[in-house]
Formats: structure tokens, C-alpha cells, sequence
């Protein structure tokens, strides 16, 4: 894949809750083979943006194209070939973690043995072997958020969607998730990581795009932004951008 | 799997239908948020699931309900009864133990991004609750049907009951859940919470006027006619009675109009059901978590802080402030605390104005016996509403309180401060004084003696009931492990004596003439001083061991 070809693209996407504008005529390019990093502060619109990315809300206005397929008008197919990641969603407490991933597996039409083989491999990676059986109302946080990753990666997923996915993870998890992200990338798909944390965005992403107020204020490279800023740390560049650093 | 070719005539994809229906099944199965289990431990139940309990408990309802509408027969009154009960009992289930599956954002945030349909998803959903909801009534409806077969000997009118059974069942589970995902996706959760209370009350106070409402109904003479009355036709689950009607010959033009709005209400639900499952199911759904769904108005700016300095103004202390603030909070979101509230409160005031109590306090005509039958009322209310403001079910939520600076002795006796003002006061001051001017039979000072040995008894059962159960308010999960402890039942056998000797105190002092009484006061007055100590210690401790939730 190479920017001309984009596997995500957003044009002019507006959407509204009510009076409130979350994301006001975003137009962005993401292609594969890297991952990128989509920063703002609090209410920005990062979320907002993901959540049509994975067909969860339709845009109010404009048009966003996953995959090479559109998220209002090919939702399903768009559903076939991403993976996500949203931030704090609870899951069926009275499942187990198995019988959770064998629901999402049926969904995408995988067949058990090889989703088995597959969310096998993951469990272990990210040591859920051991507690899979068990319910998931018994799960911490971090077991939970390694349960909705091991969903997400299981159908092996051309466009990754991740919303905060280091939250509650232990520092190992951590490394696991960065390793198989990287893999991910390095075979040419595409992966959106949308964090606060601009240590890891900036160690993690091969470009970012900053976003604040529902606007594209920045985009490009970490190397790019701080050679364009010269003297300013990624912190310094995001608060001159943001509302935040208005605030501040 | 039949349903999943079924839910394919009606437009639903298998291949997404039934994996849901099968986690659907299993989530049902498992959980059972009515809290019928409460009490029983998890090693006791074995392999019996929450639902199998809540399908038990269904058939004891019923068995009760068939049990006492029976007496009623060959009126049509009491198989009315049962359809009322019976289609509150379906709300309930909606309301309280499905309506998360039905309608969960959080859910939805999870497997929206996962290839599915919207239609196959609900349709999925309404097979799984209407299949749950159908097997309760089933349990619940039995016993009824058959004491309608038997009594009046006739297979027809059980199946004619049975046939408005289930149509009631219908339009009750339908109406339930547009209802409860209308409020919803309207006001919010919040607002779902805020409804709750109102019909748990309803369906408590029905069930408790029931049996103790019988011999009124054949009083007045309503219930035992051989066709039901007109007016009857205000409760819509009676709408459900015109098969019966008709089966046993006991049809009148009311029965038509009933029958036409029972049919017209299930075509509605269902018309309106389908209307609104087929556009933007997925969307209302995630707008409920989405914070943009409108909420509750509540007070803003200065009608808020006039609320707060109000509150300050009636309660100086912090550690009671603390206490009414997690009442609050336990009254909009916890369903046991509630159930127990409530329970707490109707129960004495039902058994007290129960006509056949009252009518022998009459028949008697003595001051004596109704003062002391407001007094065992209020005493029951202090044991039971002691024990409710010990549960939570979610006792973790209390770190607020453990990490503040209130006093957690002081927290630990606001509900005896309270139970003091709000039951103690006014039935001394209330009754007391009524019975001050109507006993006049009795020299005025031991009338007033017999007022004071009332308030010292209960103001000693207030403080003996905190020290039996000395839990720092809303520490205890209502399902925990009953398993007492040898100084626990100590503690318990001790504070029996001791209310039961207060309680054997009082009544002696009525038996006791002249300044006699007074001496009955201090010797009451005396233990009570003597508890007060005892249940410190007991609050102090149980405080101490909490860090261990």
C-alpha cells in the first residue's frame, strides 16, 4: 500500500451530537505498513473519529472510506476487515473469555478450530491462557482490556483501531501488544493508535496527527513535527497546537 | 437450530442470530439481578443456575396467588388477580433481569465493530428474553390454570384461561420493553432508576394487600359476584379475562370492550415494536451511553445550593450528612436495599391497619392495645430497617466514607439517630399524645408514664438492634455468607433477653397501678442506658474489622 492508494480515508467528516460538534470537516489520509498515532486532548475528537472508523456511528456529513470501503454504505465488509479496540467498554459478565471469543469468531464466519488455533497463540502471549475459562465478571481491567485485543487481532484484521489499548495493561502486555503491533505494520496493514500518552506515540508511531477541537491542526512524522519546531519537544509542539496548551 | 430458520422468515441473518441467541441464552441462564438467590451461597447452589431460583420462585408465587384467589372462586376476581400479579411479575423480570441484555451500550460498543446486523441482533435478543420471561410465567401460571380447571370442572375454561395467560404475557413482556427502552433512550438511565422504585412499590404493596385485602373484597361484595364488574376493565391485564368470560358463560358487554382493547394492545405493541426495531437500533443503543442522551432535570445553581443548605440546616453533623447522602444513592441504584426498604416500611404499617387487627382493637375498644400495636409496629420497623441500611451491593463503593474524615462510630449510629427522629418521635409525640387524651379511664400521670415506657422501650430497641447488627452502614453484601459465628449468636441470644425483657417490662407495666409505672420507666431506662455502652463497643469493633472488604 502507498499514500495514493490510502486504506483510510476521511473527507470532510462532521459529526454532530445534538448541538455539539465532536468532529467538525476532518480530512485525513492514513496508509498502510505503519502505524499511526491519532493525539488531542480531551474531547478533541479522537474517539468520535474512531467509532465512525469502525462503523459504530455514521458521519453526520462527508465521507470515510476503510479499507477501500465505505463505513456507511459497505458496514459489514468494513466489519470483516478491521479489528477494535474501544476505551473502558465492559463486556458480557456472565460469559467466559472462550465463550465471548467464540461469539465474535461465529460473527466473523472463522472457523472454530483454526480461531481457536489463532486466539490461542494470543492468549498466551499476552498470559490469558490460564483464565479464559472463567467468567469475565471475575476479569480485572487489564485481563479484560487483554480479552477485547486477543478479539480484535483473532481474525487477523487488515486495519487495526486501537482506543487507549494500554490502559490497565501490566508492562509486559505492554511489550507483547507493541511487538505484535509493529509485526502488524511491518506486513502492510494499517494501525490507528489513539492515546494521551505522547511518550508512546512518539516512540510507537511512525506518524501522527494531532487533532484538536475536531480539526487536523498537525500531521506528519514525530521526526517531521519536531524539525519543524526546532528546540520544542513533541509536549511543547502538542500544547502551542492544542486547546490544552491554551489552557495551560 | 429451528429458531435460527424461523428468525430467517423473518428477515434475520442465521449466521448472526444464532451465535447471539446462544450467548444470550447462556447470560440469562446465569445471571439474575432480581437477587432471588440472595442469602443462599454460591456452594449451596450447586449446578442449579439464578434462573432455574428465579423459575422456583416464580411457581411459589404462583402457588401463592392460586392459593389465595381459590377462596374466591366461582368469581371470575381472583383469575383476574392472578393476571394482574402475573403480568407485574413479567415487568419486573423485564425491568430488573433483562433490560441490560435488551438495551446495553456497553455491549454494543463491544460487537458493533464486528460484522452483524442490527435486526438479527434484536430479534436474537427478543427470542432469548420472550423464551425466559414465557418459561416464568409458565411456572408462575401453572396453578391457576389447573385451580381454574378444577373448580369449575370444565378443561375449556383452563384453556381459556391459559389463552389470556399467554396473551397477557405477551403484551405485558412487549410493553415492558418498549416502556423500559423508551425511558431509556428519552431520559436515560437515570431516569430508569428514578421509575423503579415506584413500580417496586406498587407490586410489593399489591402483593402484601392481597391476602390481607381478601375479606374486604368479599365484604364489600365486588369479588363475589359471578361476572366481573365494568370498572375492573381500569387494570389493562384484566383485558386478558374475556377468553374466560366467554368460556364460562359469564360474558357481559364489558367483556367485548375488553376484548378489543386486549387484541388492540398487543397489535400496537407489536406494531410499534417492529417500527422501531427496524430503524436505528444500533444507534439509540449507543446513544444511551453516550452522555448525549438527555438526562433527568435536576435542581441547577441556586436551587441546588438551596437544596444543599437546607440539608445542612436539618443535619449539622457530617457523619449523618455521609449516611443520608449513601441512603440516597442506595434508594436510586441499589434494588435490595430498596425491596428492603420498602418491605421494611409496608409490612407494620399493613399489619397495623390490617382490617381484623384494627376491628379487635375496636371490638376492645382500649387505647392500651392500639398504643401498644403502633409501638410493635415501629418495633419491627427499627429491626428490619436496621438490617436494611446494612447491605449494599456494591459495599466498595463506601471508600468515599473510609477515607474521609467522619467519625466512623458516629457513622455507624446515624441510622439509630435517624430511626430515632422519623419513627420514634412521632409515634410518641403522635400517639402518645392521642393516647394522653383518649385513655381517660386512667389516671392522667400513668398515662403518662405508659407514653415515656414506650419511648425509653423503643429507643432501647433502636441502639439494642445497631449493636445486634453492628455493620457499618451499607458494608454488607445482601448474598454474603450467613454463617455465624458462636459470639455472634451469643451477641444475638443476649440482645433477645434484653429486648425481650424491655418488651415484658412494658407490658407489665400496664398491669402495674399508680407511681408503680414510673418505677417500670426507670428500670427500662436503666437498661437502656446499659445497652447503649454494649452496642458502642459492638459499632466500634465491626469498624475496626472493616478493612478487610
Amino acid at each position: 500500500m502507498n499514500p495514493s492508494n490510502p486504506s483510510i480515508e476521511i473527507r470532510d467528516l462532521v459529526r454532530r451530537y445534538g448541538e455539539i460538534e465532536a468532529v467538525r470537516g476532518l480530512t485525513l489520509d492514513i496508509a498502510g505498513g505503519g502505524i499511526f498515532g491519532l493525539l488531542g486532548p480531551n474531547g478533541a475528537g479522537k474517539s468520535t473519529t474512531l467509532r465512525v472508523l469502525a462503523t459504530l456511528i455514521r458521519p453526520t456529513a462527508g465521507s470515510v472510506r476503510v479499507a477501500g470501503c465505505d463505513v456507511v454504505r459497505e458496514a459489514d465488509e468494513v466489519r470483516r476487515r478491521i479489528g477494535y479496540v474501544p476505551e473502558g467498554a465492559d463486556l458480557y459478565d456472565a460469559l467466559t473469555g472462550t465463550e465471548f471469543l467464540e461469539l465474535l469468531a461465529d460473527l466473523h464466519r472463522l472457523d472454530r478450530a483454526a480461531a481457536s488455533a489463532r486466539s490461542g497463540a494470543l492468549l498466551e502471549a499476552f498470559a490469558l491462557a490460564g483464565e479464559i475459562d472463567r467468567p469475565v465478571g471475575d476479569y480485572s481491567k487489564g485481563m479484560k482490556q487483554k480479552l477485547l485485543l486477543v478479539a480484535a487481532f483473532q481474525h487477523d484484521p487488515d486495519v487495526l483501531l486501537l482506543d487507549e489499548p494500554l490502559d490497565g495493561l501490566d508492562v509486559a502486555a505492554q511489550e507483547t501488544l507493541k511487538g505484535i503491533l509493529h509485526k502488524h505494520a511491518a506486513a502492510g496493514r494499517v494501525v490507528v493508535y489513539s492515546s494521551h500518552i505522547l511518550e508512546v506515540v512518539e516512540r510507537l508511531c511512525d506518524r501522527v496527527g494531532i487533532i484538536d477541537r475536531g480539526r487536523l491542526v498537525a500531521h506528519g512524522a514525530p521526526t517531521e513535527l519536531l524539525a519543524a519546531h526546532p528546540g520544542r519537544t513533541l509536549s511543547e509542539i502538542f500544547l502551542g497546537l492544542t486547546a490544552a496548551g491554551a489552557g495551560a | 437450530m429451528i429458531a435460527g430458520r424461523l428468525a430467517g422468515l423473518l428477515g434475520a441473518d442465521p449466521a448472526v442470530f444464532v451465535p447471539f441467541a446462544r450467548a444470550y441464552a447462556l447470560i440469562v441462564r446465569r445471571r439474575s439481578r432480581m437477587r432471588l438467590t440472595r442469602g443462599i451461597s454460591p456452594k449451596a447452589m450447586g449446578r442449579i443456575s439464578p434462573f432455574q431460583v428465579a423459575c422456583f420462585f416464580s411457581a411459589l408465587l404462583g402457588f401463592g396467588v392460586a392459593a389465595a384467589t381459590a377462596g374466591m372462586n366461582p368469581s371470575l376476581m381472583g383469575s383476574a388477580l392472578a393476571l394482574v400479579f402475573g403480568s407485574f411479575l413479567v415487568v419486573f423480570a423485564v425491568l430488573f433481569d433483562y433490560l441490560e441484555v435488551l438495551a446495553s451500550p456497553d455491549e454494543y460498543r463491544v460487537i458493533a465493530a464486528h460484522p452483524h446486523d442490527a435486526w438479527s441482533v434484536l430479534l436474537a435478543k427478543i427470542f432469548v428474553v420472550g423464551r425466559a420471561l414465557a418459561t416464568l410465567a409458565l411456572c408462575y401460571y401453572t396453578p391457576s390454570i389447573l385451580v381454574t380447571g378444577f373448580v369449575r370442572h370444565s378443561l375449556g375454561a383452563a384453556g381459556a384461561f391459559a389463552l389470556g395467560a399467554s396473551l397477557a404475557t405477551a403484551a405485558a413482556s412487549l410493553g415492558a420493553m418498549l416502556a423500559g427502552i423508551g425511558i431509556l433512550a428519552r431520559w436515560g438511565r437515570v431516569a430508569l432508576l428514578r421509575f423503579l422504585p415506584a413500580i417496586q412499590a406498587v407490586f410489593l404493596l399489591g402483593y402484601v394487600s392481597m391476602s390481607m385485602g381478601r375479606r374486604w373484597v368479599f365484604a364489600t361484595g365486588f369479588g363475589t359476584g359471578r361476572v366481573l364488574p365494568a370498572w375492573v376493565t381500569i387494570a389493562p391485564p384484566v383485558w386478558f379475562a374475556a377468553p374466560l368470560e366467554w368460556a364460562t358463560g359469564t360474558a357481559v358487554p364489558a367483556t367485548v370492550l375488553r376484548a378489543i382493547l386486549a387484541v388492540g394492545s398487543l397489535a400496537a405493541l407489536g406494531a410499534v415494536g417492529f417500527r422501531w426495531g427496524r430503524a436505528g437500533f444500533g444507534e439509540t443503543l449507543l446513544a444511551f451511553g453516550s452522555g448525549t442522551a438527555p438526562s433527568v432535570t435536576r435542581p441547577k445553581g441556586a436551587a441546588a445550593r438551596g437544596r444543599r443548605a437546607s440539608r445542612r440546616l436539618w443535619v449539622h453533623d457530617p457523619a449523618t450528612r455521609a449516611f443520608f447522602s449513601m441512603a440516597r444513592i442506595h434508594m436510586r441504584t441499589d434494588l435490595a436495599f430498596r425491596s428492603q426498604m420498602v418491605m421494611s416500611t409496608l409490612m407494620p404499617a399493613m399489619i397495623f391497619l390490617s382490617p381484623s387487627i384494627s376491628a379487635g382493637a375496636r371490638r376492645h375498644a382500649l387505647p392500651e392495645v392500639t398504643l401498644l400495636l403502633a409501638s410493635a409496629a415501629i418495633g419491627m420497623a427499627i429491626v428490619s430497617l436496621t438490617t436494611a441500611s446494612a447491605t449494599s451491593i456494591r459495599p466498595e463503593a463506601l471508600w468515599p466514607i473510609l477515607i474521609s474524615p467522619v467519625e466512623r462510630v458516629r457513622y455507624a449510629m446515624a441510622p439509630s439517630r435517624m430511626l430515632r427522629w422519623v419513627l420514634v418521635l412521632p409515634l410518641v409525640v403522635v400517639g402518645g399524645g392521642w393516647y394522653v387524651a383518649t385513655a381517660v379511664n386512667v389516671p392522667l400521670p400513668e398515662r403518662i408514664a405508659r407514653v415515656a415506657g414506650v419511648a425509653v422501650y423503643l429507643d432501647m430497641l433502636v441502639i439494642l438492634q445497631r449493636g445486634l447488627v453492628p455493620d457499618l452502614p451499607f458494608s454488607v453484601r445482601p448474598n454474603r455468607d450467613r454463617r455465624m459465628q458462636w459470639s455472634q449468636v451469643l451477641a444475638m441470644l443476649a440482645g433477645f433477653a434484653i429486648g425481650g425483657g424491655g418488651g415484658f417490662g412494658l407490658f407489665l407495666m400496664w398491669l402495674i397501678p399508680g407511681w408503680g409505672a414510673w418505677v417500670a420507666v426507670a428500670v427500662l431506662l436503666l437498661w437502656r442506658f446499659l445497652v447503649e455502652p454494649w452496642t458502642r463497643w459492638r459499632v466500634g469493633r465491626a469498624a475496626d474489622l472493616l478493612e478487610a472488604i
